[in-house]
């Protein structure tokens, strides 16, 4: 289940990998056999992105224009082309490791764990969004569940975190189409049962031989005003990607 | 003559005086119904064993105890009914004390115990200085004034306690056994000091004593037994 | 009537030698102890004050009005030349200082670590709060922006860094662009709030604006004033020459509310050491007094039976204690203010610095005020008042007939 996490968590492969599992061949049976084989398919996958993320606040609103890069589950990259300001800043993700690149000054730095909470480039999502490697399938429970105002043919997975883990959420409810298991939404809950985000998958287009979602829009609810949009422009699936462009090397070559 | 008028025309008069001590939930009889009257200018001894309730009735009759039963009137006034600041005032005014022993306020001079009344009393300074001297001249202790009590012997701090009593002219003189802590030529020393400023002034003395030498002073002797008294003789 | 009272409490002070010196002694003994210890509590107290006021946050601050309750990079202060001639012109204040603060990333060679940036106008700070006086290590930042950051103590060490090292900053920009930008690290810093300096770094206001994009426009303005007591007063007159309903102006109980509130529950500790020194005085008087009383019970008899009224005997006995206590008082002044002069010019540095609220303090020292004296003077005098009503009335309702028959 880690492609529900993933989604949940980082905006760009996620959802892709999400969809790409789900559209698999998984057979019908109880919400984490569905799961568990799109985990398994989703280790051997690998991508590329053309993206662009539009940042939405009371105060600002700009678009990034990103290349992204992801290798099994635990290599992602990142690269900010557009606005000029930023071009150039590039993240590298290896495990639950992350460095970001900025062309300003030549430096690579890391970030530190205290700091995975916060903001990955000034958007709603968090650097811990990008980063944190869940086991997800061995980190929550899987149940299908009832909502209010039930959509037909629309199935609700409620992930309900193993005592112990360290997961910030209460639990999380995934939205996702019966027969093609596309997901519709996914909803964030803390402790106390109270909704702390959402994300909404929209836009249903092809690339290549699949179909996904091709925006994705996160809304932090403690955040008002506040929305982080991602786009897909291109995507690549399966693909040969070298394991060089997860090295700081070139993380630090630049554009 | 009416009661009202013998009770005025008479510095005492008491009727049917009792007193009963409380101790430890007994009552102890003192005195037993004294009926006792003294007239202006006399010179009166009190005197009966010890326990024979010459202190406790010297006490009722002044005011500073009071009777269980029977009546007490000072200069006409029924003393048996007042109280408090009334009473302490009315003492003040018409009674001079003269205790056994400790009758001084160690800490002020002889001049400032003698005075010590006439301040209670408002008396204006000059008055107090001119009345002061000339009753320390009187108990020859002029040359004393300045010194405090403890530096004075038995006798002459009953001297001063004389003139204290005397300073402000009461019309009565109480002297609870004044000599019983002096020796005998001292004792009688005092009280012929006593009887000489009794004739001079005209105030009425009544003291209590056990004593015989001061007894034979005494123109008038009541003796009291049991709370009662039991003999009343005056001398021609 | 009343010099009489007054004459024989006073000559009555001096009848039992021992028994008033021991009383003396308690009530001299526990004003010393008050009188030095409230000095010395309000010494250590205001000096704690002025670290975290003067020294660090201002007495009064002006901020937009919400960035207290919730700081965020855009409530800012954008008119600061209108607010500069107020401030000029308001009395009272000593000296005034912008500051602009965010978050971001910093990161020397290869450790990286959160931090709340702040930019400062150097000439205005060092005037303002002696900020060059608390680098410990290196220098000032240049009056003139240069690409220079002066670190807190607790953060160089967590980032192993050291003068000269370079210094790289991510932070977001008030526009939501990625701030980033590299500095040179010249100076080190121990402002004495030790949660602080693990996480801050200093840079030049202009160069901060640069990196936040905020040109022209500030988070706080941090005013010190003459004396602590002017803070409510230049409150009041800002708030009403200052006329801008975005803006707040705050006196430092407000913003540093935690720790006026700590500073406050501390210094009602001083009433523990009231209570005792109440204790000693009270138990002291009324044993002696008690004891007078009943031994001089047959002379208030005789004062008594010659037409002394209770209260002239209530007088006396409190005239008495009170005698004793305006000596002892006086005494005990002179001590006092000789101990509280002779530690408030000295003090006392402390081995091991102590802290305070996330404060390092190292120096203690006595105040000299009216409070360490007229406090325990009220004290000692009602105590000694109290204490006495008893054995004073005990004295007043002496019975002279039965006093009379003690032998
Ligand atoms: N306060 C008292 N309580 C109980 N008994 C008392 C008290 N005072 C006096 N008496 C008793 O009253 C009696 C009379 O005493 P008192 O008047 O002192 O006699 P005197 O002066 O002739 O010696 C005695 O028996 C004495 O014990
Ligand atoms: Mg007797």
């Amino acid at each position: 289940m880690s492609k529900f996490s993933r989604v949940s968590i980082f905006p760009v492969f996620l959802s892709l990998l999400l969809t790409l599992s789900l559209q698999g061949d998984a057979e019908q049976g109880d919400a984490k056999e569905i799961v568990k084989k799109m985990d398994e398919l989703y280790r051997s996958s690998s991508s590329f992105a053309s993206m662009e993320m539009e940042i939405i606040t009371p105060h600002w609103q700009r678009t990034l224009k990103l290349d992204a890069w992801s290798l099994g589950m635990d290599k992602t990259f990142i690269r900010i082309l557009a606005p000029k300001k930023e071009r150039g800043i590039a993240t590298l993700r290896i495990d639950n490791e992350m460095w970001n690149f900025l062309p300003k000054t030549n430096k690579v730095m890391k970030v530190p764990p205290s700091m995975m909470m916060g903001s990955w480039m000034g958007s709603d999502f968090t650097n811990d969004d990008l980063v944190k490697e869940y086991t997800f399938l061995d980190d929550y429970i899987f149940g299908f569940t009832e909502v209010d105002n039930p959509r037909e043919n629309v199935l609700y997975v409620k992930c309900t975190p193993k005592e112990g883990r360290p997961i910030i959420w209460g639990h999380i409810i995934i939205a996702v189409k019966d027969d093609s298991y596309l997901p519709i939404w996914q909803k964030y809950y803390d402790e106390k049962g109270k909704l702390m985000r959402e994300i909404i998958y929209k836009d249903l287009k092809k690339f290549g031989t699949r179909e996904i979602p091709a925006v994705m829009e996160l809304i932090p609810h403690n955040k008002k005003g506040n929305r982080t949009i991602v786009r897909y422009v291109t995507a690549e699936f399966n693909i040969k990607i070298g394991k060089e462009i997860f090295s700081l090397r070139n993380l630090r070559s630049g554009i | 003559m009416s009661n009202k008028m013998k009770n005025e025309a008479n510095i005492i008069v008491t009727k049917n005086i009792k007193k009963n001590y409380r101790d430890n939930g007994i009552e102890v009889p003192a005195v037993r119904g004294i009926d006792l009257t003294i007239k202006p200018g006399e010179f009166a001894a009190i005197v009966g064993p010890s326990g024979s309730g010459k202190t406790t009735f010297l006490n009722v009759i002044s005011g500073l105890d009071s009777a269980t039963e029977g009546k007490v009137w000072l200069k006409g006034k029924l003393l048996t009914d007042m109280k408090g600041k009334e009473l302490s005032d009315f003492r003040r005014d018409h009674i001079g004390f003269i205790f056994q022993s400790y009758n001084l306020i160690p800490v002020l001079t002889v001049e400032e115990n003698v005075e010590y009344i006439m301040l209670l009393q408002g008396v204006d300074k000059a008055e107090r200085h001119r009345r002061v001297l000339e009753i320390l001249k009187e108990v020859g202790l002029e040359e004393y004034a300045d010194r405090l009590p403890p530096k004075l012997s038995g006798g002459q701090q009953q001297r001063v306690a004389i003139a204290r009593a005397m300073v402000s002219r009461p019309s009565l003189i109480l002297a609870d056994e004044p000599t019983a802590n002096l020796d005998s030529k001292t004792g009688a020393g005092l009280l012929d000091m006593m009887k000489e400023l009794n004739k001079k002034t005209g105030m009425t003395f009544i003291f209590s004593t056990h004593d015989e030498m001061v007894m034979k002073r005494a123109r008038r002797v009541i003796t009291l037994k049991d709370g009662r008294i039991a003999g009343d003789e005056t001398k021609k | 009537m009343k010099m009489m009272v007054l004459k024989i409490a006073f000559r009555n002070v001096f009848r039992q030698k021992r028994r008033t010196i021991l009383t003396a002694l308690s009530m001299f003994g526990g004003f010393v102890l008050a009188a030095f210890f409230i000095g010395w509590a309000d010494g250590t107290y205001n000096n704690i004050i002025d670290t975290f006021t003067r020294y660090n946050l201002g007495h009064v601050q002006v901020h937009e009005k919400s960035y207290s309750d919730r700081p965020a990079i855009y409530k800012t202060i954008n008119n600061l030349p209108e607010i500069e001639k107020v401030l000029d012109n308001t009395k009272k204040i000593t000296s005034w200082t912008p500051r602009l603060f965010s978050a971001g990333l910093v990161s020397v060679k290869d450790k990286s670590v959160g931090t709340r940036i702040i930019g400062i106008d150097p000439e205005k700070e060092v005037r303002t709060t002696k900020f060059d006086e608390k680098i410990v290590k290196g220098r000032m930042l240049a009056k003139t922006p240069a690409h220079e950051v002066v670190l807190g103590k607790g953060l160089a060490r967590i980032l192993k860094a050291d003068l000269e090292d370079e210094i790289v900053v991510l932070s977001q920009g008030a526009d939501g662009s990625i701030a980033n930008d590299m500095y040179e690290i010249v100076g080190i810093l121990d402002s004495g709030d030790e949660i602080s300096d693990r996480a801050s770094f200093y840079l030049h206001l202009t160069d901060a604006r640069e990196l936040l994009v905020l040109e022209g426009r500030i988070h706080e303005i941090a005013v010190t004033v003459n004396r602590l007591s002017d803070a409510d007063g230049v409150v009041k007159a800002l708030r009403e020459k200052i006329d801008d309903p975005r803006l707040t102006v705050e006196p430092w109980q407000v913003f540093a509310r935690s720790f006026y509130v700590a500073m406050k529950a501390d210094k009602e500790g001083m009433w523990i050491m009231l209570v005792i020194i109440v204790l000693v005085v009270a138990v002291g008087v009324l044993n002696t007094v008690l004891m007078s009383v009943l031994e001089r019970r047959r002379e208030y008899g005789v004062l008594k039976a010659v037409g002394t009224r209770p209260s002239q005997i209530i007088k006396m006995v409190l005239a008495e204690v009170n005698i004793l206590a305006v000596v002892c008082i006086l005494a005990g002044a002179a001590v006092g203010l000789l101990l509280n002069y002779l530690f408030s010019v000295h003090g006392i540095s402390l081995p091991e610095p102590i802290s305070y609220g996330g404060m390092k303090f190292q120096h203690m020292q006595a105040e000299i005020n009216a409070r360490s004296f007229y406090i325990p003077a009220i004290t000692v005098l009602f105590v000694a008042t109290f204490v006495s009503l008893f054995p004073a009335f005990k004295a007043a309702r002496t019975d002279p007939a039965r006093s009379m028959r003690i032998h």
